[in-house]
């Protein structure tokens, strides 16, 4: 072997080891992780930046957007926007979409020999395989909020609130003493009243009288006398009978008289309540017909009482009096008419017999419980043996009350105060109910009643007695002391609705009622009771976002019904529903994640 | 023929040797240019190969500290951008939750700058927890995101948070974000601090003032008022009557009794809601405009670029009107004048009627929606929202071609251009 062949056999064994060499570092791995780490990073940068609308070319995305997998609100949406939520739906088959999309918008930017994968927190989109192998695999990720498996990534929220409530409310209207005495003739009285109603789901009349022959008691022309169960009666010889009874007049009612009539209706309304700072009320005396009967004379007197919140400005107290066929008995003074426990006025009728009157009541009207007793031919008088009912009518003598036809030239009262703003309630809506006090006949009656910490509106006693002479009302809050409500400033005034404030009341314990009659001789009967008025939340707020309209607004109403609860059922509240589309949640982050290979 | 290969290589062999005579004269001179050649190729293929080999491995080391450096940058972008996001997705709560606490409560934001923060940062409304922003406050993201295993150390921190009017409809959320992205030996590290926007949408969020002022019977969510114009006249003519109907060009339209039709020659026509034509014959309805010039294409033009098809024809003022203001009660739009008139989302979630905002709003009461609610309605204060439901007394006209409930007092008139049509 020559030199010369030495020196060419080295140069080209230099040679095959630079070649070598060269191989050998090109296929460095570091160099080929940064190469596959660059590729998933072009692709993630792709799937953050790229919009429907730059990849509106591509088949797939034309196809779904044709079919409305992809709707034209998203074509500003980042290919990963879309993906992220057809995945975060946990529905296969939008999964599926998010694959397909996924798949052939990538597919197209990588050389055929590499393999990638795309994961959503770990959960494949997409993988394709390379044909390089999987030496070594490249992992790029990037972090996105409001995405989450199985959470919407925007959806509708919605709340809802009840203008229009048809609920179960019990109204009661209440029958003051009033008649024509015992020693009186016939005696006939009507009662006007209106109930804003869709349906009665019960009528309940208490009735509670002094008669001798009870001819006839109807509701809206249905004679009911035949159906009371009496429940309490008292004969006195010479006095005729007291009793107390009830009376079921649910079908009866289309949309003298002792303490506790009184006809409680339980009925369903749409009424709306407009809070209103002034009230006005019109309150119509009944109208009274006592008639002669040989020699017992006529005499009409009647009680109106009605209530004025505490804190309350008052404006307003006036009555219109007609009475008709009044005897003017020498110095009788056959018209009395009372504020309260004052004898407001006395005089004798004109030669018509007609006293048509008017009184401006203001000055004397106080907060609580207000009443006007009116004495046509009538008084108590007394004598050696004590007070007796003096009657001195002649023919038949009239309390005139038409509300209906004539309500202007009617037997009134208007009333008109301000309330205190703290007793509108925003977003609530009022319920009426009722507790009887039970047990039996006892001179005091106490009776329990729980308000399950509901705000209280307002409330009434309504006592009820076979007789009655002076009545003491006092409510308690459990573990606190007794206050005293009211007391009849002398015999037989008795309302049958005594005012009770709320500001008497603890709502968040039990609380107490006593009703006591303080004649030793009569009892407070079980069919005494507490009528109120509690506020029930009307609306509900925003819930979780729903996929669909229809579960958002499905879900508020769901809510609303469980707020009005027992009290009420929401009935017209598709109109009372709003919903907000496209809220966002801060779900995630997820992390994104592209992995190449090959 | 016949020869084989290993005869043939020797052959070859011989076929050299016999030459080698040949070229042994010049053998000395030979050998030095092979070797000097060989030498010339062999120092730079030596250089070559070593400083290859050096080089490839810096190489290495390059290309690991440039991937890990960039994933760490790709971290930090990556959570600028989810920054954003989140500030996009709580900014947007922030207006739901502070409208619903508002509108269910009945209660007056006493600084709604300050509550929507307070929600923004904590979820809270006077320190009270809100359903809305569970999860959904921007300490909630920051919390999730230094949470998570990124592969690098992540501190975060904001401040100079602000939330203000950019427009009547959109607000600003701007902040300071701090970043810091730190590798595991502490070797590389990312300090950043810098300013984030988002541009919240209150559209869609209901306007308080509306709850507030109806005892929370009425809702009126906030929808940008979409036409160019509120009330234009289109053409002037001869007329009778007054109509209000959606325009047709087609004389034979198969629908007409409805319909206010816009044509050249109204002659022998009839059938038509009413009727507006360039010539001077008058059709046979009871409402038209004739001797209108040029009213088929101004009026094609009106309609194409407003895409609000209803006219309006006012004997008054002999002339077709376009009042897409009409919808304002209906759909419950909202307008922003640029003098910025009424309250704007601010006052209003504090309840406020004065309007002194620059991005304030206005919009119409639906007297038709009060009354079904069974809420009275104020006869002849005027119909802008923020101004009937003032405790004053600003009373306005009605105003022709709209509902015959509306008021509006001459101020206003003018900003709507429905001065014209004023009941004076």
């Amino acid at each position: 072997m020559t030199l010369d062949a030495i020196i060419a056999i080295t140069l080209l064994l230099s040679l095959a080891l630079f070649i070598g060499a060269i191989s050998i570092t090109y296929y460095s791995p570091d160099l080929k992780y940064e190469r596959l780490y660059y590729m998933g990073k072009d692709l993630l940068l792709l799937v953050e930046n790229a919009d429907m609308d730059q990849l509106s070319d591509f088949p797939v995305i034309d196809y779904y957007i044709s079919q409305g997998v992809i709707t034209t609100d998203q074509m500003e949406n980042s290919l990963l926007e879309v993906v992220g939520s057809l995945w975060a739906s946990n529905n296969a088959t939008l999964q599926d979409y998010a694959t397909n999309i996924t798949g052939e918008i990538l597919n197209e930017t990588l050389p055929e020999k590499y393999g990638y994968e795309v994961l959503m927190d770990g959960s494949r989109i997409f993988r394709k395989e390379g044909t390089g192998g999987e030496d070594f695999i490249s992992r790029f990720s990037t972090i996105v909020s409001g995405f989450e498996l199985g959470k919407p990534v925007s959806g509708f929220v919605a709340r809802a609130w009840a203008t229009k409530i048809s609920k179960n409310t019990t109204d009661v209207i209440t029958f003051d003493i009033e008649g024509a005495g015992n020693d009186g003739g016939d005696l006939k009285i009507t009662k006007h009243f209106t109930l804003n109603t869709t349906a009665i789901e019960s009528a309940t009349f208490y009735v509670s009288i002094h008669y001798t022959n009870l001819d006839s008691l109807q509701v809206n022309g249905n004679e009911i006398s035949g159906d009371i169960s009496w429940l309490h009666s008292d004969y006195f010889w010479g006095m005729g009978t007291a009793a107390f009874g009830t009376v079921d007049v649910t079908d009866y009612v289309q949309n003298g008289i002792h303490p506790g009539m009184r006809l409680e209706v339980t009925y369903k309304t749409e009424e709306i309540k407009e809070a209103t700072e002034t009230v006005k009320e019109r309150i119509y005396f009944d109208n009274i017909v006592s008639e002669e009967n040989g020699w017992r004379n006529s005499g009409a007197w009647a009680m109106v009482s009605f209530h004025i919140p505490e804190n309350s400005t008052i404006r307003n107290v006036t009555m219109h009096l007609r009475g008709e066929d009044i005897e003017d008995i020498a110095w009788r003074d056959d018209v009395r008419i009372y504020y309260k426990d004052q004898l407001y006025d006395t005089f004798n009728p004109p030669p018509s017999g007609i006293a048509d009157v008017s009184y401006n009541f203001t000055d004397e009207a106080t907060e609580g419980t207000n009443w006007i007793l009116v004495q046509l031919n009538y008084r108590i008088s007394s004598s050696w043996w004590g007070e007796y009912d003096d009657f001195t009518g002649d023919g038949d003598t009239v309390i005139y009350s038409d509300p209906i036809n004539d309500p202007d030239g009617s037997s009134y009262i208007d009333i008109e105060y301000g309330m205190d703003e703290e007793r509108l309630r925003y977003g609530y809506i009022d319920i009426g109910l009722s507790e009887i006090a039970g047990g039996s006949p006892e001179i005091t009656k106490t009776f329990p009643v729980d308000f399950e910490d509901k705000e209280l509106i307002k409330s009434f006693v309504h006592v009820a007695q076979l007789f009655s002479y002076i009545v003491r009302v006092r409510v308690r809050p459990q573990g606190q002391s007794w206050t005293q409500i009211f007391e009849s400033p002398s015999g037989r005034v008795i309302p049958s609705s005594i005012y009770v404030d709320p500001n008497y009341f603890d709502i968040s314990v039990p609380n107490d009622i006593e009703v006591r009659e303080m004649n030793a001789g009569y009892n407070i009967l079980p069919e005494t009771s507490l009528e109120y008025r509690i506020w029930i939340p009307s609306s509900v707020g925003y819930g979780d976002v729903n996929e669909t309209l229809q579960g958002a607004l499905d879900d508020a109403v769901a809510r609303l019904n469980e707020t009005l609860g027992k009290y009420a059922v929401a009935t017209t509240i598709a109109k009372e529903t709003y919903s907000v589309s496209g809220v966002p949640s801060m779900w995630g982050p997820a992390v994104l994640e592209v992995r190449v290979w090959g | 023929m016949g020869l084989s290969i290993k005869s043939a290589s020797r052959h070859r062999h011989k076929c050299r040797a016999q030459q080698r005579p040949r070229l042994a004269s010049s053998r000395g001179m030979d050998g030095q240019v092979y070797s000097l050649i060989a030498i010339l190729i062999a120092i730079p293929l030596i250089l070559f190969v070593t400083f290859y080999l050096s080089g490839d491995q810096h190489m290495d080391y390059a290309a690991i500290d440039k991937v890990v450096a960039d994933q760490m940058h790709e971290v930090e972008r990556s959570i600028e951008k989810d920054f954003v996001q989140a500030m996009s997705i709580s900014g947007k709560r922030a207006f739901l939750a502070a409208s619903n606490d508002v509108i269910r409560e009945g209660r007056k934001l006493d600084d709604a700058n300050a509550r929507l923060m307070e929600l923004l940062t904590n979820g809270s409304l006077y320190e009270n927890y809100t359903y809305v922003m569970d999860n959904n406050t921007i300490n909630d993201w920051m919390d999730k995101i230094t949470g998570m295993d990124l592969g690098f150390d992540i501190g975060l921190g904001y401040s100079d948070l602000t939330l203000e009017g950019h427009d009547a409809f959109n607000v600003l959320l701007s902040v300071e974000l701090d970043i810091n992205v730190t590798d595991d030996l502490g070797k590389s590290r990312i300090d950043k601090s810098l300013p984030k926007e988002s541009l919240i949408s209150i559209e869609q969020v209901e306007d308080p003032i509306f709850a507030l002022n109806t005892f929370g019977y009425i809702s009126r969510p906030i929808k940008e008022y979409p036409y160019p114009y509120h009330a234009i006249e289109i053409v002037q003519g001869t007329s009778d009557g007054n109509c209000k109907g959606n325009v047709t060009f087609d004389p034979l339209d198969p629908d007409p009794s409805g319909k206010i039709l816009v044509t050249e020659d109204a002659a022998g026509i009839s059938g038509f809601l009413g009727v507006v034509s360039e010539t001077s014959s008058p059709p046979s309805v009871s409402c038209y405009v004739v001797d209108a010039f040029d009213a088929v294409n101004k009026t094609r033009d009106i309609t194409e670029w407003s895409g609000y098809p209803s006219l309006f024809i006012d004997n008054e003022t002999s002339a077709l009107w376009s009042l897409p203001v009409y919808e304002v009660p209906y759909e419950g739009y909202y307008t922003a004048f640029p003098s910025g008139t009424g309250p704007d989302i601010f006052e209003r979630l504090e309840g406020s009627l004065t309007g002194s905002g620059e991005n304030g709003m206005e919009t119409f009461i639906n007297a038709e929606r009060f009354q079904s609610v069974g809420l009275s309605v104020k006869t002849n204060q005027v119909s802008v929202a923020y101004l009937y439901f003032s405790t004053q007394s600003i009373n306005g006209v009605p105003v022709r071609g709209m509902p015959p409930w509306f008021r509006i007092d001459f101020t206003r008139a003018a900003k709507y251009n429905l001065t014209d049509l004023m009941e004076t």
